[in-house]
């Protein structure tokens, strides 16, 4: 991998937290390095896979907090 | 007009302070999965975590009617520390064993293990999942932090940095391992092979 970027760049990147001018950089890197964007990839497949497991929360769950806010909300006003 | 542009989280407090009962189901709404993912995460029990989750939402809204909350757009960092210190409580007083409930209440375990190559022939999505799922909770316990508080709690590698008391690299680090040692749980199981 080109040294310039380490997979601390590749990371900020994915999670859209690397500085706006290095995003340009890096996109362009991507575009050339072979190595980089295997392992941008590599990255990506594994960040997929852990978006499979999200869960929500039940629903009665979700309606005894909204009324607990709202209950709070009477003794509020 | 721009009708998709998101009011921030202080906002929705602050709206909900002054009256607006809606504004708070618009923040949780905003919140849930976030939130209850990563503590499904933490204690690997359906039901604990619907508890958990429960008792830190009302934990917060009880804080912000106080008047005392102070992080304006902070919310989900705060959240997550709330949920996570509620988790880590649960986990010290029920001294959980390392298994428990899938999405539906099933033993995650009943897939792990179950590796015959016969078996690969008609898995379903649901226990694809389960597998990846398991091979989280196999990470070692800092990396598996980082990777739930960056990938499902949504907090930047500072704020995880913050709450974990180290430093932003030891994070990124982390979770570079994480996701690498995912790839060779990964790589090595026969439903990931083809």
């Amino acid at each position: 991998m080109d040294p310039k970027y380490t997979n601390k760049h590749l990371l900020l990147f994915i999670y859209d937290e690397l500085d706006a001018q290095e995003v340009a950089t890096l996109k362009e890197e991507l575009k050339s390095n072979i190595d980089l964007r295997l392992e941008y990839k590599e990255l990506v497949n594994s960040v997929k896979h852990l978006d499979q497991l999200w869960e929500c929360p039940n629903p009665t769950t979700v309606k005894i907090i909204d009324e607990k806010a709202h209950d709070g909300f009477s003794e509020m006003v | 007009m721009d009708h998709t542009k998101i009011v921030s989280d202080g906002k929705l407090i602050q709206q909900y302070l002054n009256g607006n009962e809606s504004s708070f189901e618009t923040l949780m709404k905003r919140h849930k999965d976030r939130v209850f993912t990563s503590i499904y995460f933490m204690v690997n029990d359906r039901y604990l975590a619907e508890d958990i989750f429960q008792e830190s939402f009302v934990k917060a809204i009880r804080f912000i009617q106080s008047g005392k909350y102070k992080h304006e757009d902070k919310f989900g960092p705060w959240m997550t520390r709330i949920a996570k210190n509620k988790a880590i409580d649960a986990i010290r007083s029920r001294k959980l064993r390392p298994t428990v409930t899938d999405s539906e209440g099933t033993s995650i375990f009943d897939f792990i293990g179950y590796e015959d190559a016969k078996a690969e022939k008609g898995m379903i999505h649901k226990e694809k999942v389960n597998y990846v799922r398991s091979f989280v909770h196999k990470l070692p316990e800092k990396q598996k932090e980082v990777l739930i508080l960056r990938h499902y709690a949504d907090l930047s590698f500072k704020e995880i940095a913050a709450m974990t008391g180290s430093n932003i690299n030891t994070c990124i680090g982390r979770m570079h391992y994480a996701l690498a040692n995912l790839r060779k749980m990964m790589d090595k199981n026969i439903m990931y092979t083809k």
